[in-house]
């Protein structure tokens, strides 16, 4: 006679086989297919209190914003002093000191404005209050046109804004800088930036520093100021994923407010 | 950590989302390999899962509930799937799990087959329900919530499927004669 078994044991344990992991290179994959695709965006009536609540808080600040730069009279002829940059006089802020570079992981955001320093690529920044900082941990290729990836610092508002940095050699002069990166931008996004050409290109002049502001419309707002200073190019790149222009005040007022406080190394 | 993680990601931080297809992408990958039983579709339906994740997480409205919401969309992909391959069908080839569980020795390899097969001409719904069930040992309206349907049409599902799956061992545990085992 057979003895009976516990059906129910048997299936509990029938479960319990490992089954395959998530092979490496469907990361990889992923990694790109995330970076071709917008989120989309909760906008207008909405559903959850907590989503209405962001937005709200996203609307209020962007207008505190552009109130305090229409009363701080901000030009694209900026002083050695704005909004965000650093004072004469001892001021709140915080250095971040960037955690070793084991892989992304964003410094949590500090009280004050703070005061970032590339480990990778030698400049120092300063971001607005309650922004938060992660390393890059990959140089730059010196070729692409990168988003926030590995190969750039990344600086993030809580509202949703991201400003990206980078840096690595470069032999000729800003010009053919601008010129690389349009190049760059137009094969390395063409799927979501429908029109090669910037619709801003601009020579400004920030901190006594000759930079140039190019800005597209990539269904979202992409501006990318880049500079070339003593056989090295440095570029740093605000996107906007709620709005679908190249350009956008109190966006712009905010990256040349960023750029004034950029100090590039000898 | 998975919560500061959901948190940036929704603000756009692509390499927060990275990270965070990391920490959950192997145990989503069980969940489909059990529901489809074919590693390339349950890889399929998991790449198609992270991906509109990343782009619907910010109608995300708790991100507590992260794990939750990203298993209703991975059981969708995993009908999309299932209902898009015209490879489909009960006598696909038995999946190579790495390691069989020993579990003390109680499930034979025999047993094992009963159940392989019997789970396999399960429907996708009920396997799915089996599967949140046994393999994330999650309660029974929890398993209803995740997968988007009310509670008595998971007790049911369960209930079937569970019983199905007994049968199939009951079946075994006959004697049968020779001439049965050569029908």
């Amino acid at each position: 006679m057979t003895a009976r078994r516990d059906p129910d044991q048997l299936i509990s344990a029938f479960f319990e086989a490992s089954q395959p992991e998530l092979p490496d290179r469907a990361f990889d994959a992923l990694r790109s297919e995330i970076h071709a695709t917008r989120q989309r965006i909760v906008v207008g009536p909405l559903r959850a209190p907590d989503s209405f609540l962001a937005v709200r808080a996203v609307l209020a600040a962007a207008a505190a914003l552009v109130v305090a730069i229409a009363f701080l009279n901000l030009r694209p002829v900026l002083g050695p002093v704005g909004p965000f940059g650093p004072s004469p006089s001892p001021s709140p802020t915080q250095t971040v000191a960037p955690s070793p570079s084991t892989g992304p992981s964003p410094t949590p955001a500090p009280s004050g404005p703070t005061v970032f320093v590339s480990p990778l690529y030698g400049y120092t920044i300063t971001v607005p209050a309650g922004w938060l900082a992660a390393e890059a941990y990959l140089r730059w290729d010196g070729t692409r046109q990168p988003g926030p990836d590995a190969d750039t610092d990344k600086f993030v508002d809580p509202g949703g804004l991201i400003v990206h940095g980078f840096a690595g050699p470069f032999p000729g002069v800003l010009a053919a800088f601008v010129t690389d990166r349009i190049k760059a931008n137009a094969r390395d996004h063409s799927d979501t930036c429908p029109v090669a050409k910037p619709e801003i290109n601009e020579r400004l002049q920030i901190a006594g520093r000759d930079w140039v502001l190019l800005g597209w419309n990539c269904g979202a707002l992409i501006n990318q100021a880049v500079t070339v200073r003593s056989g090295v190019a440095y570029a740093f790149t605000l996107r906007d994923l709620s709005i679908q222009v190249a350009t956008e005040p109190a966006d712009r007022a905010l990256l040349l407010s960023i750029l004034d406080s950029v100090e590039l190394p000898n | 950590m998975q919560r500061d993680l959901v948190s940036q990601a929704k603000r756009g931080y692509e390499e927060a989302f990275e990270a965070l297809a990391r920490l959950v992408g192997d145990r989503c990958m069980a969940i489909a390999s059990w529901i489809l039983r074919d590693a390339d579709l349950a890889e399929d339906a998991v790449q198609a899962t992270l991906v509109r994740a990343w782009r619907e997480l910010r109608t995300l409205r708790d991100v507590d509930r992260f794990e939750a919401w990203l298993h209703r969309i991975l059981t969708n992909e995993c009908y999309a799937e299932a209902r898009r391959r015209t490879r489909w069908s009960a006598n696909i080839r038995v999946l190579q799990v790495a390691e069989p569980a020993d579990s003390g020795g109680i499930l034979s390899i025999n047993d094992r087959d009963q159940l392989e097969r019997a789970f396999r001409r399960l429907t996708i719904e009920q396997r799915s329900v089996l599967v949140f069930r046994h393999v994330l040992d999650l309660p029974l309206p929890e398993v209803a919530t995740r997968l988007g349907i009310p509670l008595g049409t998971a007790k049911s599902r369960l209930h079937h499927a569970t019983e199905a799956l007994r049968a199939s061992l009951e079946a075994d545990n006959r004697t049968a004669t020779p001439q049965e085992r050569l029908a």
